[in-house]
């Protein structure tokens, strides 16, 4: 049975969304919430000033806090280790949502049940790879068995330093990324950051 | 450094709301109240019908007001069941809690049925002691309600700490201060509940008051020793937004001023008078809850 992980590009990442849109798409996600969405940091001053995307979605942890936090058992783990919801089996008490450090479980107002990204495992279990990693036309997201090593996805990540998002939760997670401009702490978990020392006046 | 970040996390805010607030503020009610009557009978069982009584109800009343929070508060309140006939996710505490409500819910039915029983059906009668296998019944009712109530009174923090939504249940003392704050809250309406206890003699007022100035002690040490505690990170900012920010005017005159240094200072100077001991009984009731919000909250 494979493992399945992904590994994020963040050098060829640029910000287009179409990630994002396919995972819509895919999934026929509602407005104003996401499965899978790409952040962006700016970061440096004048006249060096830069802007990181950064793709971010469900880490399918290896502990991870949801799956242990669900008291209806609606949250389970695939052989494969796709972390996925029943949404027969969920009453939407929201702890997954309160449990899990990277906010990657949102309420679906049209089932009433908690709802993320599943890896695409109806695609996945025909072989086929995620709908954002097919859509992404940079190739930064690897998609693939994490043992196999002659897989492309184990093979990059031989061949790079990875990291993951917010390390210190120590959920293991199994989205990992090749971060060289080391971006990601960057990410705040407070939605928007806005630097109001900035010099920018409002017109 | 110029940081902005504008790309939104899928879910920035909090998933809980006002409803969740409340409950992890009443269910700790009934917790200390069952505590407290329990302590009570044992030391003065022969004059504790009245307080059994009316205490039994008020616990049973508040806890499914508490689990009728919880039913409201989920996106299909009709599928509440699972909470309870699930068995699969142990390690869920608020799978635990919710099964933990409905047992000592259970229990407080038959310590009431138990209770009606010995007064011979009829409410002001007086006791027959328990005999046989009611004795048995009747004291593996009283010590399981115990045990239930001490869970119910700590279990809120482990919901808590395993999310990211109120750092200060993550820190060493939140659990005490869970646990003392029940108990608080039940010491505060057993001394409301004597105001209309005929029953009530002044020694057992002046044990409630010593009671409750020794957990007011304890109270304020225990604040003291997890603040020192926190260590850097989200609990250390929650801390510092609890002390010197935003929350900083609830938690002085909310939390130190009307939970501690009011009732200690009714109970100290004013006495087992009637009117005294009320102002006291609100005011640790207040401070009490406000303490439980704000861990929940900051």
């Amino acid at each position: 049975m494979p493992r399945f992980g992904m590994l994020i590009d963040l050098n060829t990442c640029i910000g287009c969304h179409a990630c994002s849109v396919a995972c819509k798409n895919e999934f026929d996600v509602p407005l104003g919430v996401f499965r899978d969405t790409v952040k962006y940091v700016e970061d440096g001053a004048y006249p060096n000033p830069t802007r990181h995307f950064i793709p971010v979605l469900c880490n399918h942890c290896e502990d991870a806090p949801c799956l242990n936090a669900c008291p209806t058992d609606a949250i389970t783990r695939l052989p494969n280790g796709e972390v996925v919801i029943n949404e027969g089996d969920c009453n939407l008490n929201r702890f997954c949502m309160a449990a899990c450090p990277y906010g990657a479980i949102y309420e679906d107002p049209q089932t009433q049940t908690a709802s993320k990204c599943t890896f695409c495992d109806h695609r996945t279990s025909q072989g086929e790879a995620p709908a954002c990693v097919e859509a992404c036309p940079t190739n930064c997201r690897i998609f693939g068995d994490l043992d196999d090593p002659d897989s492309e996805i184990a093979t990059r990540m031989r061949e790079n330093d990875t990291t993951v998002w917010k390390p210190d939760e120590h959920t293991a997670p199994r989205v990992f990324y090749v971060d060289p401009k080391h971006a990601l702490p960057l990410i705040v978990n407070d939605g928007v950051q806005v630097d109001k020392t900035a010099d920018l006046q409002d017109s | 450094m110029l940081i902005t970040l504008a790309g939104s996390a899928p879910l920035p805010q909090s998933p809980w709301g006002g409803l969740l607030a409340a409950y992890f503020t009443l269910v700790g009610i009934p917790s200390g109240l069952t505590m407290a009557t329990l302590w009570h009978r044992d030391r003065f069982g022969a004059t504790s019908t009245v307080l059994d009584w009316r205490s039994t109800w008020i616990c049973l009343v508040v806890l499914g007001l508490a689990g009728l929070l919880l039913t409201v508060d989920l996106g299909r309140p009709e599928r509440f069941f699972l909470m309870l006939t699930r068995f699969g996710n142990w390690d869920s505490p608020i799978s635990l809690g919710a099964k933990i409500i409905a047992v000592k819910m259970l229990l407080l039915v038959v310590a009431l049925y138990l209770l009606w029983r010995r007064r011979g059906g009829a409410v002001d009668a007086g006791v027959e002691p328990a005999r046989g296998a009611t004795f048995v019944l009747d004291r593996g009712t009283a010590w399981l309600l115990g045990a239930t109530s001490f869970a119910l009174a700590v279990y809120p923090v482990a919901v808590l700490a395993r999310t990211w939504v109120s750092p200060l249940a993550n820190t060493s003392g939140s659990a005490l201060l869970y646990l003392i704050t029940s108990l608080l809250m039940g010491a505060a309406i057993v001394q409301a509940l004597h105001i209309f206890d005929d029953q009530a003699t002044e020694q057992q007022l002046a044990a409630h008051g010593r009671a409750t100035l020794a957990l007011l002690g304890a109270y304020a040490v225990t604040m003291v020793f997890s603040a020192i505690s926190v260590s850097n990170g989200p609990a250390e900012r929650a801390l510092t937004s609890l002390l010197a920010g935003e929350w900083a005017p609830l938690f002085y005159a909310g939390v130190l001023g009307l939970g501690v240094v009011v009732p200690v200072v009714i109970l100290i100077a004013a006495g087992r008078g009637r009117a005294g001991r009320a102002v006291a009984a609100v005011a640790i009731l207040t401070g009490a809850a406000t303490l439980r919000y704000l861990i929940f909250a900051v």
